[in-house]
């Protein structure tokens, strides 16, 4: 029988990190002490500070509008210093 | 659904409706790329779509410019790209639609943000038609076709 397909994009992968060691040792203690693994520890702090970091739409909405202001912009600059003089622009 | 290009109509235009006229990639350039610099034309945008493909998450484009007309007087495609705060995020920022396409594709990129349709709206743009080659006996309120492509 087959196995079942997985998505590699889904499983865990080992990475190597470098810490200090005081904070390893302390690191490792707070993750003994809520019953859980050093690994998963930095899993969850990882996801946490993602969450944060990830712009909200509102904030993309504002970033793609100015994006498209300057895009606009740099491109009528650009259509008017390809147009021949006197003439019009033609698309 | 996907339909083949249809015919323009007696303006030299697209008909409508629909107003976006959903064609497969490889129904392009069709009826558009008889004369050769129509079809040299068209392989820079499928050079520009290749690199759209293999750079951007960008999985649908509207196409438009006097290319999509009878006239003659032409000297690129325009592209439109809907920008939504998913598809930025899949790019991982706004920096990938940074694109090469007027310099290296001469395909003019417009932007347009569904969530602002005052802003920059392409899809006005195109369903007007360019009145520098309107028929003279074309009505002031026409309305033209455009295309969609799904990459």
């Amino acid at each position: 029988m087959s196995r079942p397909r997985t998505n590699p994009e889904k499983h865990k992968k080992n990475v190597a990190i470098t810490l200090d060691p005081v904070l390893l040792r302390n690191s490792r203690a707070l993750a003994a002490s809520r019953g859980t693994s050093l690994s998963q520890l930095l899993d969850d702090l990882l996801r946490e500070w993602m969450r944060g970091q990830s712009a909200s739409d509102a904030q993309l909405n504002e970033a793609i509008a100015n994006y498209i202001e300057i895009h606009e912009t740099r491109q009528e600059a650009k259509a008017r210093k390809i147009q021949p003089a006197g003439g019009e622009a033609t698309s | 659904m996907c339909v083949p290009l249809p015919s323009l109509n007696e303006y030299g235009f697209l008909p409508v409706p629909p107003i976006i006229h959903d064609v497969r990639l490889e129904d392009m350039p069709g009826c558009f790329g008889l004369r050769p610099r129509r079809r040299e034309i068209w392989s820079n945008c499928l050079s520009f779509i290749e690199w759209l493909r293999a750079n951007t998450p960008v999985t649908e484009i509207f196409v438009d410019g006097r290319f999509l007309s009878s006239s003659d007087d032409f000297s690129e495609v325009e592209m439109g790209i809907e920008l939504t705060p998913e598809l930025v995020r899949s790019a991982g920022g706004l920096d990938r639609f940074n694109v090469p396409s007027w310099d290296e594709f001469g395909v003019r990129v417009r932007y347009f943000a569904p969530d602002q349709p005052d802003l920059h709206n392409f899809h006005r743009a195109f369903s007007t038609p360019d009145p520098e080659i309107r028929l003279p006996n074309s009505s002031e309120g026409l309305l033209k076709g455009y295309i969609r492509i799904a990459l």
